[in-house]
């Protein structure tokens, strides 16, 4: 067989390797052009690409769709895929592979894929937030395609080194494919997601897991949105166990945060993870069924050694209501025997509070400290008959748990804040602006022989505890105290106990002394009661509008413009829903509601001010944007680079480069920590009145004029040579005796050629100045010169 | 046999060949790289722009892309070779700035022992602002040490370590960032000559066992110091005014 040439051969599979698509298994991708032609759009994905290590695959605007067979393959290494609206629909359910193989491990790539608009004000510029496009003066980041991502595939990306994936989208951003980036060694830390869509809503409606190797740190899970996030599958960080932490889960909406299924980031026996997510609207946690409870869990783990880990934390907040569906459980438990329950279960709400299911931070084990629960709200909080907040404890004790409102307070659950193993019981604290209504049960009671024990602390300006309410602090020295601004009620049928060593006690403290606490309950020992110095509450017909009142005309009556509860009856017939909401609350975000107690009328006044000098503040879709604009923070100092916070406004970093210090002595002028400088040169200047380095004098414009010392190289003339000649001339002689009669003035240095003393110019200098010019052998002895 | 393996196959013992194909095929796949940088990258100094993986030490340089202007996303990923040595970034006094979104330094593999950060050498100190995190590292031995770096005006926290025990965090100044300051979840770390002002909610957020803080706090609208898990020493803390709370301690007793 006749050989075929080497180079031939070397020739074709050069030409198989740089060919495009003239594989229909693999392309190799370094640039977009390599998967698709430069005109393509959308570019359709139907074969398995291989994105090179650090390759950037921008398509501009252009449309990715993913179908058939179609795969993005991403090494180890770092890559970005950049598009319009991207798709990624595989028939095979494999959408995005996350890992290669180096020196036998998997490791997982580091990729961003995102999806961009384009720029309003030039088309070709693809965007992804209305900064850049502001920044180059180009509109805002509103033209061109709608920027999704939809991923409908599967990304798997679990390795030994998983990986990290990022994925920015201007619009709507929807995972419906499974997400796994987790470790699969027991030293594999978990991956990391990071998903964000800068314009639009995040939905998640299939799971992530980015868990870890048992004696590692579970991943990170961070969900993003300007608008909405919907969790509809369940996110897991977890570590499985041994010597290992949990994982993060964090979630930031601009507006709503719904969270319908599981968020796992338990740990081993380091810690639990940590769940954090906060909503600029409200934040509802409502998935799971009454056989299925939705889990929400930063629980601690052990070891074979039975060594155990302490809990993570769950910390929520939202501009608007936190709601805790009846099926959900806030889990951060410490594991057994001496884990601690999670020292940092917070809920947090500028508005309203409804608990109807479970806030779980104790101990489980004999131990352990009960963690802390601290739900705080600046409207009312309301804890239904099915709500649950446990921090019991062991040998550490049980916890605190802190309950703050602005407004009412309806307490129908259960606390429980027991403790064994000698511990004490918890602290628990239940504080109102207005009303606080307990019927629900509250049990802080220690080990008998304990020497501290549990609190309760009920405080409010109206304390009532109803019918069925239980405040239970036995023990060995166990307290309930009820602190009333207004008004202090136990009804029939209501119990406080305190029954346990000597110390416990039922303290009630009042302010009114012609308001005495009404006490119809059962109450064990007696209460103590005392008068304290408190605060008042607002008192309705008292004929002063206070806190949360509108109106008061001195009654209690009804159908009179202000109502028997001080209430405006011309703004509650607008309010509908009030009191649930606030009076005159319109629904919309984005204006300042208030009651004009004159027209008995509400108003309502665009304000999206957040207070912040240098954010544009707009409404939007009827909810505050309050959007960073950096050029209103400008210094005019080039050195800096100045920055709008949207939380603390301006903020300037200094940046380095060239610059003009405005001094001509000066060069290599260059900015250093936010200032301009230069090196110093020597810039002698003659003329220009400043003394510079190699100068003697500088008159500025009298240099070299008859009678000044300044010569015009700056240097001083000659005594008796006020022409400045250089020579002493008859000319000289004469304007001598010119300034000897105060016709002329002349520097001494020049004229005063004998220092007779005395008057300073005479004419006996200028004679002796005439006599030295014809050549007699004189000497000429002025005063020195001065600058 | 795909046919680039036909190819290899056909070649034969040529390896003269095989060495240019591979070499060649090798270089077009580098011939677009561009995201990972370093002082010695093969020999050479790749300069750092944003978003480039940090996979040798390096010390930025004034036109060092990453330092002009501002980072639509991450400033810089230090990602070190699987089993490699510990990566050093010295940011030699300079700025990263970002627009709001993406990590200033985000650390995913530090090398044996952890990533060293540093803000430049002794006088030198660097300022890392204007990105959704300052700095985060998450999982083990990602650092081992930061210092000398002025954390500002971040959307989240200032600096995130979760993990790394030991670490130390040393001569940072973290200010008006949007939630903590500085939020450390480990075993031992080390905090110390630290001042967090005007923060969003804590200055200082640690939690875990047996960190060590010095710090001076004042401002913050949360806590100074928030610490919690047990074994903390808290003994170097130098409080300042306008805080919603100066020291907060879980467990309290």
């Amino acid at each position: 067989m006749k050989k075929i040439p080497t180079l031939l051969i070397l020739s074709f599979c050069l030409l198989l390797t740089f060919s495009s698509r003239a594989s229909a298994v693999v392309i190799i991708a370094n640039t977009a052009d390599d998967v698709c032609a430069p005109t393509a759009d959308p570019c359709q994905i139907v074969d398995e690409v291989q994105v090179q290590d650090f390759a950037t695959l921008d398509f501009g605007t252009r449309e990715i769709l993913l179908t058939g067979g179609g795969q993005l393959n991403f090494g180890f290494a770092q890559a970005d895929l950049l598009a319009g609206n991207i798709t990624l629909s595989p028939s095979n359910g494999a959408a995005i592979n996350l890992k290669d193989s180096f020196f036998g491990d998997t490791v997982g790539g580091f990729v961003a894929i995102v999806a961009r608009r384009a720029c309003s004000g030039d088309a070709a510029r693809p965007c992804t937030s209305d900064f850049e496009c502001a920044a180059l003066g180009v509109g805002a980041c509103s033209a061109g395609p709608a920027g999704t991502f939809t991923l409908n595939g599967r990304l798997a990306g679990n390795a030994n080194e998983p990986g990290s994936i990022t994925i920015f989208s201007t619009g709507t951003l929807t995972i419906a494919g499974n997400i796994n980036i987790s470790g699969d060694t027991p030293d594999s830390d978990g991956g990391i997601v990071e998903l964000d869509s800068s314009q639009g809503s995040v939905l998640l409606n299939n799971p992530i897991t980015a868990t870890s190797g048992t004696q590692s740190t579970g991943g990170e899970v961070i969900i993003a949105a300007a608008l909405d996030i919907t969790t509809n599958a369940v996110i897991d960080v977890s570590s499985p166990g041994g010597d290992s932490e949990g994982g993060v889960i964090e979630f930031d909406a601009g507006r709503d945060l719904h969270v319908n299924d599981d968020l796992l980031a338990n740990g081993g026996a380091d810690f639990g993870g940590s769940i954090l997510g906060g909503a600029g609207r409200d934040l509802l946690i409502q998935g799971g069924t009454s056989s299925n409870a939705q889990r929400i869990e930063v629980d601690g783990g052990s070891n074979s050694f039975n060594e155990a880990g302490d809990a993570g934390d769950i910390e929520f907040s939202a501009l608007n209501d936190i709601v805790i569906g009846p099926n959900a459980r806030l889990d951060g438990r410490g594991a057994a025997p001496d884990g601690d329950g999670s020292f940092g279960l917070t809920l947090d709400a500028s508005r309203d509070v409804i608990i109807s299911g479970r806030l779980d931070a104790r101990a489980v084990g004999g131990d352990g400290f009960g963690g802390n629960i601290d739900v705080a709200a600046s409207g009312a909080i309301s804890v239904t008959p099915s709500g649950l907040l446990d921090a019991r404890g062991g040998s550490g004790g049980a916890g605190i748990i802190d309950l703050t409102s602005g407004g009412p307070m309806n307490f129908q659950g259960t606390i429980s804040g027991t403790a064994n193993n000698q511990g004490d019981g918890a602290f628990v604290s239940l504080d109102s602006s207005a009303e606080a209504r307990i019927s629900g049960a509250i049990d802080v009671s220690g080990t008998p022989t304990s020497t501290k024990n549990g609190e309760i602390a009920v405080t409010a300006c109206q304390v009532v505890i109803a019918t069925g309410g239980s405040l239970v602090a036995n023990g060995g020295r166990g307290e309930n105290i009820l602190t009333g601004r207004e008004r202090i009620t136990v009804e029939a049928g209501a119990t406080l106990n305190a029954l346990g060593g000597i110390g416990s006690v039922n303290t009630i403290r009042y302010r009114d002394p012609n308001k005495p606490p009404t006490l119809l309950g059962t109450i064990s020992p007696a209460p103590s009661l005392s008068l304290a110095i408190l605060i008042g509450c607002p008192v309705c017909g008292n004929g002063e509008v206070e806190q949360t009142e509108s109106c008061d005309d001195g009654n209690l009556v009804n159908g009179d413009q202000c109502s028997a509860e001080c209430q405006d009856e011309g703004c509650v017939a607008e309010t509908p829903g009030f009191p649930g909401v606030s009076l005159c609350n319109d629904g919309v975000g984005c204006t300042l509601d208030t009651c004009n107690a004159a027209t008995h009328s509400c108003e309502h006044v665009f304000s999206c001010d957040d207070g912040i000098a240098c954010t544009n503040d707009l409404c939007v879709g009827e909810q505050c944007q309050n959007t960073p604009d950096d050029s209103l923070c400008s210094d005019g100092n080039v050195c800096t680079d100045d920055i709008c916070s949207g939380t603390t406004g301006c903020q300037f970093v200094s940046v380095p480069g060239p610059c003009d210090d405005g001094e001509s002595c000066t060069i290599n002028d260059q900015c250093s920590g936010g200032f301009c400088s230069g090196d110093a040169q020597n810039c002698m200047i003659c003329g220009d009145g400043v003394l510079d380095n190699g100068e003697l004098c500088d008159h500025n414009g009298n240099n070299g004029v008859t009678g000044d010392n300044c010569g015009t190289d700056c240097t001083f003339s000659t005594c008796g040579d006020p022409n400045g000649t250089a020579i002493v001339t008859a000319s000289d002689a004469l304007f001598i005796l010119q300034a000897a009669v105060g016709a002329a003035s002349c520097d001494v240095c020049l004229c005063d050629v004998l220092q007779s003393g005395g008057a300073a110019i005479t004419a006996s200098d200028a004679a002796a100045a005439l006599r030295f010019s014809v050549g007699v052998p004189i000497t000429l002895n002025c005063p020195p010169c001065q600058p | 046999m795909t046919p680039t393996q036909v190819c290899f196959s056909a070649l034969g013992r040529s390896m003269w060949a095989v060495l240019i194909v591979t070499s060649f095929v090798a270089f077009s796949s580098s011939a677009g790289a561009a995201g990972g940088c370093g002082d010695d990258i093969n020999g050479a100094r790749v300069a750092c722009s944003c978003g480039d993986a940090v996979v040798s030490d390096v010390r930025l340089r004034p036109g060092d892309p990453v330092v002009l202007g501002r980072c639509k996303g991450d400033g810089l990923i230090l990602r070190a070779r699987p089993g490699g040595e510990s990566l050093r970034l010295d940011l030699a006094g300079l700025s990263l700035v970002g627009e709001g979104r993406g990590t200033g330094i985000r650390v995913l593999n530090g090398g044996k022992g952890g990533a060293v950060i540093v803000g430049g050498k002794p006088g030198e100190v660097a300022e890392i602002a204007g990105f959704t995190t300052g700095i985060k590292a998450h999982g083990s031995e990602r650092i081992k040490e930061v210092s000398r770096v002025v954390l500002k005006a971040n959307k989240r926290d200032g600096l995130r370590v979760y993990g790394s025990p030991g670490a130390i965090i040393s001569d940072i100044t973290t200010t008006s960032n949007g939630r903590d300051g500085m939020r450390v979840r480990s075993h031992g770390a080390q905090i110390h000559s630290v001042d967090a002002r005007g923060n969003a909610k804590a200055g200082v957020n640690v939690s875990g066992e047996n960190a060590r803080v010095q710090a001076s706090v004042a401002d913050n609208k949360g806590s100074g110091i928030l610490a919690r898990g047990r074994g903390h020493d808290l003994s170097g803390i130098e409080l300042g005014e306008g805080q919603k709370a100066d020291v907060t301690v879980r467990p309290a007793k």
